[in-house]
């Protein structure tokens, strides 16, 4: 019966030399054969200690675990077989079943079939043959017969069924599991030959005297070689290995130098074995630490069955690159990010196969994850062919939640929106499902991958699918880095943060483009800021480098893209990233330093620091644009930072560079008359020009160049172009002071001290409307003649343009620099309106409007707030505080056009 | 024995000695891990003016502080006339700049004076004592002071 059973499956396994384990399978050998371990010492001293629960419950979890990855790989047998010992287990634990030396023999028993079951997977990667029904009906008789329990369960009562636990029986089942072990480990070895079945008949006899030996024959055999041939070992250990070899690189490198200068050639040859042996060394030790990045990608197979059964979707997995490998740290720490994106793929990407066969797709979904290097990086691809992202969505969604405003909105191309999923906050789940949209969403995976120094982007094709892209460096220890040089030092520049490297002739010298001191470089029709290594570091600039090439690297810090110019780029080396002391810390352009080849120390850039050490305390010209900027990025200080030009004067005159929208050059051929104005074509719009000098009366000669310089200021949603002389520079003013007594020169708002000079600051509104005001605007019914307007600002500069425009509407003008201030002048002084700024000190905007809501006659007072601090929160707040309108600075259309409505309303 | 620990009245034991300027300066010794000899030396840009540099120090980065800078005295080292104090506090080195390496010497409350008021307030935060040795007056420095930015 059971024997027959056996043979036949053992003839039928086809055993193939070459086979090789996979890595999944691999694992689960390794976990197999540790929990076999733990089980034959757990059954040993339950032996001693009967009665200890404990013992059962461990084993009984070994078991299961067993059981439970056995089913996992589909490995049936096996699961029917451990399934089957389980239960047994859970007699034990349920104290149905006694624990008796005899039944420990089973158990063990049953352990053994169960290595041997797990050495043949190991040999041929297949478990037929090892349910082992024949054990499992002879201990069911013989447990049948000693437990009443069991007896009831069990099948047509056998034979035997009425000996009650006589010896008889249990000799002759331990006879039976002997024949039975012997099979399946025999179905291991075994070949199609036709000798097996005699073979294993003449085995069987000997079994009784010779089980010993042939056991151990047998094990010694098969006790195999992944159990043996993997160790664990700590990562402290390997970490501690790691630092070591590093060390004894240095002294290699140290000795190779020594034995250089010397004329012993036994030394040479010495230390260039050491040199050879020391790298081998060092190559196996990183080796220590990686692993395949299988090892989760294998895990999403079960969570895809898993959720697409849950979703009611059709989804099939295709893993690509699992034997990619990465440091084991890194491996742990995308393992959430992973799962999520995959998650998040089968819920929001792939739709139901109703929907798929509707838009005629196969209704079965492709989820591809897909690993592979590129760049000295892993990248980690995540690609359905669901319905892609949505931009409408999104954008709904974003403006919803107060992520973007409608305005920004409207600018943002396809792939920006897109990337608006990354934002905090943001879950486009229509409802909250348990498998993703649990409040925690794309931005933790974004923020976690961005933490081991790691890129995630997003691409998507509306109705064709999603592709989200993870890049990961290798090691979080050892990163690529491209080494450059400024004034003779090295400088080495994280390869993750690196777009390209420019070489410019200096022949060719319009592609670096000065804005006062600030330097832009245009780059394939993008204007990027361009920053210099040694002017940051305060080296003097090597001087004459003009003749020699200019060496860019150009730079991504967290999506904001610039130039940095260096004297000497170097080649890529792999660094090992050490901390920086204490007195070093605060030194935000250093991202750490590292040890070079040579064994010089070498400092580490950092891209954001650079930037914003940069910014801090000097003169980077701001590119308005968002797309460059990425605006948040550089801190901006209001009504401080000036761009200053030249006219057709002795004076320097500037305008506050919040005001002005781009700068821009025009060739003259660009003017085209219309009327009798001059305008040029400009974003798809016909944008007049202004020439200053003609505006503010300053005589002097034309300016012939072929080329002027405009500053492009938006006012009621039209560009306007400033013609000026030359553009200077942007500098911060030093002072707050605007001193209006400088003249009361037709255009100009006063002169302030800025960069060491006098600025005359000139009101562009006023010029703009003396240019144009009757012509082409509609004529303005003065809202605020006999009423009084409480301006309050901390800023001179739009505390003067704000004036300037209320003055305009025939209001009387009180002025406040801070919101104390203004409830000052609100005790003295009857007010109809009050325009305030939010961020200034001593009181600010929102303290103020809730101060003023709390006086009962002030109820209904306009307040209308005018800053740039506008974002949907801070405008939620400013309602929130009592304010009437919150606008942003400075739309002078939008201002008036507020103010003559609440007017209106109060008359 | 937490020698390394304690501070003024209470310090004892034993602290290592060198001059800097023609004045004798200390540390205590257990907070002292090596003294070695002028390495190669990688500038700091934009650091303090007290850091030299960082030094490779068998595979870590140590940064080397200048103590004349830090104390307010002359700067005057030409070359590589000076030694390194490797000093350890807590789990970070800092390397330390000084002329000349002295004896080790036994400190003790009967040596004991603190800080003399007449002294720069700059040079003063960072003494923790002065000693009355044999002719000479030895200032132990508060390590914890001079390595905190």
């Amino acid at each position: 019966m059971g024997v027959d059973k056996g043979l036949a499956l053992n003839n039928g396994v086809n055993v193939s030399e070459g086979f090789k384990v996979n890595e999944m399978v691999r694992e689960y050998l390794l976990e197999g054969f540790e929990e076999i371990s733990r089980i034959t010492d757990g059954l040993t001293k339950l032996e001693q200690d009967p009665s200890n629960s404990e013992i059962i419950n461990s084993v009984y979890r070994s078991m299961h675990t067993i059981k439970g990855a056995s089913a996992f790989l589909q490995f049936s047998e096996i699961e029917s077989f451990t399934h089957f010992v389980e239960n047994l287990l859970d007699e034990l634990r349920n104290e149905t079943l006694k624990v008796t030396p005899d039944i420990i023999d089973i158990l063990l028993k049953a352990v053994d079939h169960i290595t041997a079951a797990l050495n043949q997977v190991e040999l041929s990667g297949s478990d037929e043959g090892c349910a082992n029904e024949a054990f499992i009906n002879t201990v069911k008789k013989t447990l049948s017969g000693g437990v009443d329990e069991a007896s009831t369960a069990s099948e047509a009562p056998g034979p035997d069924s009425s000996l009650v636990e006589t010896s008889g029986t249990l000799d002759e089942l331990k006879a039976e599991l002997e024949k039975v072990d012997i099979q399946s480990v025999e179905s291991t070895a075994s070949q199609d030959l036709p000798g097996v079945a005699e073979l294993n008949k003449s085995f069987a006899p000997t079994v009784g005297d010779g089980k010993g030996e042939v056991e151990e024959a047998m094990t010694k055999h098969q006790e195999s070689s992944i159990s043996d041939s993997v160790i664990k070992v700590h990562v402290n250990l390997l970490d501690k290995m790691m630092n070591v070899v590093g060390e004894l690189v240095l002294n290699r490198n140290q000795i190779l130098q020594h034995s250089s200068l010397s004329d012993s050639p036994e030394l040479v040859r010495l230390a260039n074995e050491l040199n050879n042996i020391t790298s081998e060394l060092q190559t196996d030790i990183m080796a220590t630490r990686m692993q395949p990045i299988g090892s989760v990608l294998g895990k999403f197979e079960r969570l895809v069955r898993d959720l697409s059964r849950a979703t009611g979707k059709k989804v099939a997995l295709k893993l690509e690159g699992q034997d990619t490998e990465l440091d084991r740290t890194i491996i742990e720490a995308i393992k959430d990010p992973l799962t999520h994106l995959v998650r998040n793929s089968l819920d929001h990407g792939i739709e139901p196969p109703e929907q798929r066969a509707a838009s005629g797709k196969d209704p079965l979904g492709i989820l591809l994850v897909k690993a592979y290097h590129e760049g000295g990086q892993v990248t980690i691809e995540i690609r359905d062919d669901g319905s892609g992202l949505s931009s409408e969505k999104i954008l709904a969604k974003a403006l919803e939640k107060g992520l973007v405003t409608e305005e920004k909105a409207s600018e943002m191309s396809e792939n920006q929106i897109h990337h608006l999923v990354f934002t905090p906050g943001f879950s486009t789940a229509e409802k909250v499902t348990n498998i993703s949209g649990r409040g925690v969403g794309m931005d933790v995976v974004k923020t976690n991958i961005e933490k081991i120094g790691g890129q995630v982007d997003v691409s998507s094709v509306q109705g064709e699918g999603t592709t989200f892209k993870l890049k990961i460096p290798l090691t979080l220890a050892i990163i690529p880095a491209l080494v450059v040089r400024a004034n003779g030092e090295p400088f080495a520049i994280p390869q993750i943060n690196l777009v390209e490297l420019v070489r410019m002739d200096p022949s060719n010298s319009n592609q670096i483009e000065k804005v006062g001191s600030a330097e832009f470089l245009r780059l394939r029709g993008k204007l990027l800021p361009v920053l210099r290594l040694n002017k940051i570091l305060g080296y003097q600039e090597s001087l004459e480098k003009k003749s020699e090439d200019l060496n860019v690297v150009i730079l991504n810090a967290e999506g904001m893209v610039y130039g940095l110019v260096v004297d000497e780029i170097q080649d890529t080396q792999e660094i090992v990233v050490k901390p920086l002391g204490q007195h070093l810390k605060d030194l935000n352009v250093y991202a750490g330093a590292t040890i070079m080849g040579d064994g010089d120390v070498a400092l580490i850039l950092d891209a954001m620091g650079l930037v914003q050490g940069h910014t801090k305390d000097s003169d980077i010209g701001k590119e308005r644009d968002n797309e460059i900027s990425g605006e948040a990025s550089i801190g901006f200080h209001e009504g401080q930072e000036m761009i200053l030009f030249s006219l057709n004067s002795s004076a320097t005159f500037g305008v506050p560079l919040v005001l002005v929208n781009r700068l821009e050059e025009f060739k003259r051929d660009q003017v085209e008359l219309v009327g009798q104005r001059p305008v040029v074509q400009y974003r798809n719009t016909v944008m007049p020009i202004i020439n200053l000098n003609s505006s503010l009366n300053l005589e002097g000669e034309q300016n012939l160049n072929e080329a002027f310089s405009v500053l492009v200021i938006k006012n009621r949603n039209k560009y306007f172009g400033l013609m000026v002389n030359t553009v200077l520079d942007i500098q911060v003013s030093e002072s707050s002071e605007l001193d209006s007594n400088h003249g009361q020169q037709k255009g100009i708002l006063g002169s302030a001290f800025v960069g060491g000079a006098t600025v005359s600051v000139i009101d562009i509104f006023k010029v703009i409307e003396n240019s144009f005001g009757e012509e082409s605007l509609p004529p303005e019914v003065l809202c605020g003649v006999g009423k009084t307007a409480l301006v309050v600002d901390d800023s001179p500069f739009f505390r003067r343009i704000e004036i300037e425009a209320m003055k305009g509407q025939g209001f009387h003008v009180i002025e406040a620099s801070n919101g104390q201030e203004a409830l000052e002048k609100l005790q003295s002084n009857n007010v109809d309106i009050i325009l305030s700024d939010i961020e200034m000190p001593v009181m600010n905007g929102y303290d103020l409007a809730r101060q003023v809501r709390s006086q009962e006659e002030l109820q209904s007072l306009p307040m209308v707030a005018i800053t740039t601090k506008y974002d949907e929160k801070s405008k939620a707040e400013g309602e929130a505080s009592g304010f009437s309108v919150y606008l942003e600075k400075f739309n002078k259309e939008e201002v008036i056009e507020a103010v003559s409505r609440f007017i209106s309303q109060a008359s | 024995m937490h020698a390394e620990k304690l501070k003024g009245e209470d310090l004892e034991g034993q602290v290592c000695g060198f001059k800097i300027a023609e004045d004798l300066f200390s540390v205590p010794v257990l907070s002292v891990q090596e003294v070695i000899k002028p390495q190669a030396l990688t500038k700091v840009p934009l650091a303090d003016a007290a850091v030299m540099g960082l030094i490779n120090l068998r595979g870590q980065i140590v940064t080397l502080i200048n103590l004349r800078t830090k104390l307010g005295m002359p700067d005057e080292y030409k070359d590589e006339n000076y030694m390194i104090v490797i000093v350890r506090e807590g789990d970070s080195l800092t390397a330390l700049m000084v002329d000349e390496i002295c004896d080790v010497q036994d400190i003790s409350a009967k040596t004991y004076e603190p800080p003399p008021e007449t002294l720069d307030p700059n040079f003063k935060k960072y003494v923790d004592s002065v000693h009355k040795l044999d002719g000479e007056l030895l200032i132990v420095l508060d390590l914890e002071k001079v390595l905190k930015n």
